[in-house]
């Protein structure tokens, strides 16, 4: 070493800075493994169920593999609100993908927020969850102006005053001169509704809102989570917004395959918004998806106009598809050799084909 | 290349990393027991946290980092070949975990004071009119090195890893960990020279 820093004067640092060192705390080895069983209660619940009811015959071997895979204890502590294992495996509405489809044996075994929380703390992770627990709704409230680049894994005013809670916790009280909102005590995370409608309407604060309780289908890690750019350090990572798939149940009561419409556009001649009519029509869309990815389910659907693309699908922008009128998106759940996780499906409306869009984009 | 079972023969005496773990018990983890699991993530915490501490230089990234080290480690353990390699790969996904959890750190919300730092926070009084020791001057010096500078010195330095083991470790020739640790002690002494100057 340089100067007066002999070999021997730096191993007697380091021999210092290591009996410095603290041992490891003495919960973390609990939490660890109460972490080790979410992971594996997940593999463990729901992976054989999925597997046997979408790949038919050749479930036999993936079965065989999912068994062999680690098996863990029931997961940690953590509660499922009441009747959300009951209302999920209820008979599904029209719309809704049949019972005993992939999406509704997911939706039938949610795991609890906290479960969902070790999860998303275990490491990068993007599989699909069900997570049941109660929504809280966001307020209407003055935000501050975005100068962030659009994208669903970036939630900021007013998306960080949702929350998703593993109790029913009222975050409302009301003041003298209105109402006021803080966050939850318990277990709670941020979803992101920008992939589809959010169960709930926003409250003006003329009532305290109340919470709803929900079965939501999304995930952590989301492909779109690298092209975020957060604007502040208190900003929520991008990695940790649950993107929503599918909202499965809503107090209660099982959700059909949902669409949201954004095919509004402003007309410069009337000063208004006006909606674009779709050609394609949703069965078709579905058969289009189907014919490219038969054995994934249809979680949800959006319809949105070409220049409004790159909001929910940031590596598209800059490509021709932001040119097109209408663009149909589909979001399914695969099966794969890693676990359920979400698909994403693109066609222009009006044409034939569909493709994936991807991390790297869409070919 | 470098020889791995005189490597993981000294890791078993090692004091350092734990008590030597049964092979049956990781042959059980292999094969899906998280029970089996569970008691070398008992084992072996201590160790783990130990080294993501010392790369890391906070309590809180280093729990996250330890913990991220296990859970890496369950989903991947059975592509652990050779049971007696088991200290050698789970430093080495330790090394990788504590890479990770510094790149977001940066993103982190909250930055947590270690409790260790509070009790060891000086007196000012007395703090005026002593210099900083040399753990002190190490501990910010190592904290400007990048993280894979960070970790091969630990390895070295702290943990005692002969330059066969960090090859094994990083999965690199000998001849490539000797050139990385020269750069890693060059780089420090800068920072211990910037340090000592300021």
């Amino acid at each position: 070493m340089s100067g007066d820093w002999t070999d021997e004067r730096l191993e007697a640092a380091f021999a210092a800075r290591a009996a410095s060192t603290p041992s490891a705390p003495a919960d973390l080895s609990a939490s660890t493994t109460d972490a080790l069983r979410a992971v594996s209660g997940r593999i463990a619940s729901g992976w054989p169920r999925l597997a046997t009811s979408l790949l038919g015959v050749t479930a036999v071997v993936v079965v065989a593999l999912a068994l062999a895979r680690p098996l863990g204890s029931p997961g940690p502590t953590g509660s499922l609100p009441d009747g959300s294992r009951s209302a999920a495996s209820s008979a599904a509405p029209g719309g809704s993908n049949s019972p005993g489809d992939a999406t509704s044996d997911l939706a039938t075994h949610p795991i609890s927020v906290s479960q969902a929380i070790a999860v998303r703390d275990g490491g990068i992770d993007d599989r699909e969850l069900a997570v049941a627990g109660y929504l809280s709704p966001s307020p209407i409230v003055y935000c501050p102006a975005r100068f962030s680049t659009p994208n669903p894994t970036l939630l900021e005013c007013p998306e960080s005053f949702s929350w998703l809670m593993e109790r029913d916790e009222q975050l409302q009280t009301r003041t003298g001169t209105g109402v006021s909102m803080g966050p939850p005590i318990g277990p709670a995370f941020h979803p992101s509704f920008a992939l589809v409608t959010p169960p709930i309407r926003p409250t003006d604060g003329s009532e305290l809102a109340r919470n709803a309780s929900v079965v939501l289908i999304g995930h952590f890690d989301d492909r779109r989570a690298r092209l975020c750019r957060t604007q502040t350090e208190t900003a929520i990572r991008c990695v940790d917004a649950f993107v929503v798939d599918r909202v499965a149940v809503l107090n209660g009561v099982t959700q059909p395959i949902a669409t949201r419409f954004d095919n509004t556009r402003y007309d410069a001649a009337s000063q208004s918004e006006v909606s674009v009519d779709p050609r394609s029509a949703v069965t078709e869309i579905d058969r289009l998806v189907q014919e490219q990815a038969p054995g994934d389910s249809i979680l949800s659907r959006q319809l949105i106009t070409g220049e409004r693309l790159a909001s929910v699908e940031p590596i598209l922008s800059g490509t021709t598809f932001v040119r097109a009128d209408l663009i149909w998106l589909v979001t399914t759940l695969h099966v794969g050799a890693d676990g359920p996780v979400s698909r994403t499906w693109l066609i222009v409306d009006g044409s034939t084909s569909s493709i994936e869009v991807t991390a790297s984009g869409a070919p | 290349m470098v020889d791995r079972h005189q490597m993981d023969e000294r890791a078993r005496r090692d004091p350092r990393i734990g008590p030597a773990i049964d092979r049956s018990l990781i042959d059980r983890a292999r094969n899906g027991d998280l029970d089996a699991f569970e008691s070398i993530v008992r084992a072996r915490m201590d160790a783990v946290y130990r080294l993501t501490a010392a790369i890391l230089g906070d309590e809180a990234d280093a729990r996250d980092a330890a913990q991220e080290t296990f859970v890496a480690a369950w989903r991947e353990i059975r592509r652990l070949r050779e049971a007696e390699r088991l200290d050698a790969w789970l430093q080495r996904i330790a090394v990788n975990a504590a890479r990770q959890t510094l790149r977001s750190r940066g993103r982190r919300r909250v930055h947590e004071i270690p409790s260790s730092l509070i009790a060891s926070v000086p007196d000012p009084v007395s703090a005026a009119s002593t210099a900083p020791s040399d753990a002190a001057i190490l501990d910010a010096a190592l904290a400007r090195l990048p993280v894979d500078q960070r970790a091969i010195l630990v390895l070295h330095h702290l943990e005692g890893r002969p330059l066969a083991d960090l090859a094994a470790i990083l999965d690199v020739p000998i001849g490539t960990a000797k050139s990385r640790l020269f750069a890693a002690r060059r780089a420090l002494a800068a920072e211990i020279r910037a340090e000592e100057s300021r």
